[in-house]
């Protein structure tokens, strides 16, 4: 990157605009862009709330306004990122693709059903814009390593691991909360199976939706996918045993007071396993770590000097440019229904158990 | 051991590769000549109970039952016996998780998960292996809820319990997963309101320390632990019971894990 930027190079930025502009705009997204100055330019930020739009767009020296249609009426607008509450986003994307812009990236998850995902395919397919989702661990130079070191893991994982330890963040009260009101001053009531049900919802569309497309890149299928274990972990966290595809997966989620961090994928072979250790979610600098093991030897990758938030707009970048391929629609789609099976599959063994 | 002259003898024949522990331990034990041996080494293979039976029986001061399968009947071992019977374990009897063990107690209380898995070559029997995983579990987690088996086949094994005597549940998943990517190892974690305990015991072949951290909200420790393999530490503990220093309860602690682990297998 050179460090000196000319004019034209400065008019050649790719311009974005925000859909959201809450604590992921503020706290992930902007810093990320401000990394890569020579890449982008914010040129509007939308909230509902006027006055969070024109502090933020004030920072970034962005137009603001509170319409959509405001944002995507603006040519200097050229790239969105929505990162509206989940329920918008659908119509948000739907939207962005109608208006004819270069690329959209889209918070995770991009969409809470089949039908909305069905209808993005069916958009994005007719006006051809590139949607990426802002599933950031996807992109981390850490995962990416890994995918050049891990061989024929794909092909002959037989369990994979998620496991994550995180410290209390406010954004994990609200997973749990945007799916089911929260009684005043104190946890949902888990003796309720409907309760339980939609905290297990609110884990998997916030929390294990990161990894799920990290994770079906070792199942080959979920057709046949089955809950054999879905359980709260108090006082908010989750874990999930499921088979799919011939494979076993482990999820488990903990948030709780501890100071100290964890998040890791495994997925292990006969003959070899990956581990990655992904950075905790809002830090900005920093890739993942890939060890990968294989006859009693492993090989190390990473860290590396950004990670994946940095990287969806970098790889942003490359589309827009012409460089890189944008992700298949179908794909991405297929990673949603996914994390809908998941969820359909975890709310029925828990009202089974119940009865 | 009470004097440096007295040494236990042992029949370095009946379970592989005991000589070289009688080797490292040469002031303790010896290798038995003609004369019955002192010190019963007994393998675990099914009737490890009668044959552990008939060694103290025929005046074997202690018996050690390495990787013991399950078996019916423990409990009616007369007590003079249970006591002088020693389990030797792969893993539940690594230095390191006794550590563990002592330093979970004041962690239960606020445990909120705990998980246990290990890592086995391929073509283990999952059956010879599970109750070592159950044992560990229970010296670190405590007492736990009848364990299910939640899925099984030749790649793995996944099970589930609770921790018992807890104001809400608390979820325990096990699993066994046979790989050949690196040596077989045991890692565990007792997650807790904030922090909690994790372990990582390495293969019954080195004496390397397992590692056994406690998080906490002053900070991290790494507990002390020996290097020490699980085999060794059992025929010092054999020589202690024979010398009349300790008693063992190992048998009782046996027959508990039996009566958790799924029925059917074994
Ligand atoms: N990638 C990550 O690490 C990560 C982490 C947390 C959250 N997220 C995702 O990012 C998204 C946003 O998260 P957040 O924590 O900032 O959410 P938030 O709900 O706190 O904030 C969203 C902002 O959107 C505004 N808003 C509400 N309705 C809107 C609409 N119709 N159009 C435009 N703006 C609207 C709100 O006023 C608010 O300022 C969520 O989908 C979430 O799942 C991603």
């Amino acid at each position: 990157m050179p460090p000196t930027k000319r004019s034209d190079e400065i008019s050649s930025r790719i311009g974005v605009g925000f859909l959201g502009a809450g604590p992921v705009t503020q706290a992930i997204h902007l810093p990320s862009l401000s990394r890569l100055t020579d890449l982008f330019e914010v040129t509007h930020v939308m909230d509902v709330d006027a006055d969070v739009a024109a502090a933020v767009a004030s920072r970034v020296d962005a137009a603001s306004s509170t319409s959509m249609d405001q944002l995507l009426g603006d040519p200097r607008v050229e790239v969105v990122a929505i990162c509206s509450p989940h329920k918008f986003h659908a119509a948000q994307v739907i939207a962005a693709c109608r208006a004819g812009k270069k690329a959209v990236l889209c918070e995770k998850p991009f969409a809470v059903s089949a039908e909305e995902a069905a209808e993005i395919a069916s958009v994005s397919a007719e006006t051809g814009v590139p949607i990426v989702v802002g599933a950031m661990h996807a992109f981390d130079p850490g995962w990416l390593a890994a995918e050049k070191l891990w061989e024929t893991l794909p092909e002959t994982a037989h369990t994979i691991r998620v496991s994550v330890v995180l410290p209390p963040n406010a954004r994990f009260e609200d997973f749990a909360t945007e799916v089911i009101a929260r009684p005043a001053g104190g946890w949902p009531d888990y003796s309720d199976p409907e309760v339980i049900a939609a905290t297990l919802e609110g884990g998997v569309l916030g929390l294990a939706i990161h990894d799920l497309p990290l994770v079906r890149r070792f199942v080959p299928t979920f057709d046949d996918l089955q809950v054999l274990r879905a359980e709260v972990v108090r006082p908010w966290g989750y874990v999930f045993l499921l088979r799919a595809g011939g494979r076993t997966i482990e999820l488990s989620a903990s948030v709780n007071a501890t100071w100290k961090p964890d998040w890791t994928l495994e997925a292990t072979g006969p003959d070899s396993t990956l581990r990655v250790t992904f950075t905790p979610s809002y830090v900005q600098a920093g890739s993942a770590v890939a060890e990968f093991t294989a006859g009693g030897l492993t090989k190390v990758a990473g860290p590396f000097d950004h990670n994946g938030y940095e990287g969806e707009w970098r790889r942003i970048a490359g589309i827009v440019h012409g460089t890189e391929e944008a992700p298949e629609a179908g794909a991405l789609i297929e990673d949603l229904r996914f994390a809908l099976v998941t969820v359909d599959g975890a709310r029925a063994h828990v009202l089974e158990a119940a009865v | 051991m009470s004097t440096l002259t007295k040494h236990y003898t042992v029949d370095t024949h009946s379970v592989p590769g005991l000589s070289e522990t009688v080797a490292s331990l040469p002031l303790s034990l010896a290798p038995a000549g003609q004369e019955p041996a002192q010190l019963a080494a007994i393998a675990g293979t099914p009737g490890w109970l009668e044959r552990t039976r008939e060694a103290l029986d025929g005046g074997a001061l202690a018996a050690v039952v390495s990787s013991p399968s399950a078996a019916d009947g423990i409990l009616s071992l007369p007590t003079d016996f249970a006591q002088r019977a020693i389990v030797e374990w792969s893993f539940a009897s690594n230095p390191g998780l006794q550590t563990a063990a002592e330093a979970t107690s004041s962690l239960r209380e606020t445990a909120v998960f705990a998980d246990i898995e290990l890592r086995v070559p391929t073509e283990t029997n999952f059956d010879d292996v599970l109750l070592d995983v159950l044992i560990a579990a229970g010296r670190v987690f405590g007492s736990m809820s009848p364990v299910r088996s939640l899925h099984r086949d030749k790649a793995g094994w996944h099970l589930a319990s609770w921790l018992r005597g807890q104001a809400s549940d608390v979820p325990v998943s096990f699993s066994i997963i046979a790989t050949d990517a690196a040596p077989a190892t045991l890692r565990l974690r007792l997650l807790t309101q904030d922090g909690g305990l994790s372990a990582s015991v390495p293969s019954p072949a080195t004496a390397e320390p397992a590692e056994v951290r406690i998080t906490g909200p002053d900070g991290e420790r790494l507990l002390p632990t020996l290097w020490e393999t699980s085999r060794r530490v059992s025929w010092r503990r054999a020589v202690a019971v024979a010398a009349g220093e300790a008693v063992s309860d190992d048998l009782s602690e046996l027959d508990g894990a039996i009566s958790l682990a799924p029925k059917g297998m074994g």
